[in-house]
């Protein structure tokens, strides 16, 4: 999975240089999207207002 | 500002990124310390961010370019927050060697803030009114074609250190050296003379 997210990554970089802005968006989107789900599980961005020492 | 101002400054972020993500690289397969999920996530991050400068580049300097690389930044300094937090307990330990007296993820989040604080300066100088049409610049290829490479190099080393499960928490060693490992030591049963061997 992580290869994969990274080739997610670079297929924006490719569509801008092919100058495809549409495609380039999408792929960013979708880069962002999978990414945090993909990682949602270890995050727990909420328990970083709830940490207690 | 002029246009030219803008480009110099997105083609130096991506210099400065590239520089980061290559170090990274370096410290992964010269000092052999093996990356964490969430060190892998604040890499990946790290070449989000730098999506918005590319899109600069190519598509012409917009603020909504800025704009996608400082929600990641934004997202990244979060998660390397989470990374200091597990281990801003004494004796709780840390996650790699240190550089210049700083952890990496710390770097991470110092880096991040500092690109945000960046993007917002050059959003509040941009006036979007003066650019029109496709900025494509030669020299914005010196730092992209790296950024590439970089990325393509990333593929193979998160491939060779997880393959395509979820990686580990704590990586010890690549996951292409034990599945060929493995691989080597059941081939020779598979061609002996029985085939009960797994079940024994």
């Amino acid at each position: 999975m992580m290869p994969l997210l990274f080739i997610l990554v670079l297929l924006p970089v490719i569509f801008s240089l092919l100058q495809k802005y549409n495609y380039a968006l999408i792929t960013t989107a979708m880069f962002v999207v999978v990414w945090y789900a993909y990682f949602a599980p270890e995050l727990h961005l909420l328990k970083l207002i709830d940490i207690q020492l | 500002m002029p246009h030219r101002f803008f480009v110099i400054c997105d083609i130096l972020s991506l210099a400065v990124i590239n520089i980061v993500i290559w170090a990274s690289l370096y410290i992964q397969f010269a000092q052999y310390q093996l990356p964490c999920p969430l060190c892998l996530e604040q890499r990946m991050g790290l070449f989000g961010i730098s999506l918005g400068y590319v899109f600069n580049l190519y598509f012409g300097v917009k603020a909504r370019h800025y704009a996608i690389s400082t929600v990641i930044s934004l997202l990244i300094a979060s998660i390397a927050m989470i990374q200091i937090l597990m281990h801003i307990v004494p004796d709780t330990g840390s996650y790699g060697s240190p550089f210049m007296g700083l952890h990496l993820y710390t770097w991470v989040f110092i880096i991040c803030i500092a690109i945000t604080v960046w993007n917002l300066i050059l959003i509040v100088l941009l006036n979007e009114l003066l650019f029109i049409g496709k900025t494509s610049e030669k020299a914005a290829l010196i730092v992209v074609i790296p950024l590439m490479l970089c990325i393509l190099v990333n593929v193979i080393a998160s491939f060779a250190e997880c393959g395509l499960n979820r990686c580990p928490t704590d990586p010890k060693s690549y996951w292409i050296n034990t599945f060929l490992k493995d691989n080597t030591a059941v081939n020779p049963q598979h061609h002996g003379k029985t085939h009960h061997t797994d079940l024994d």
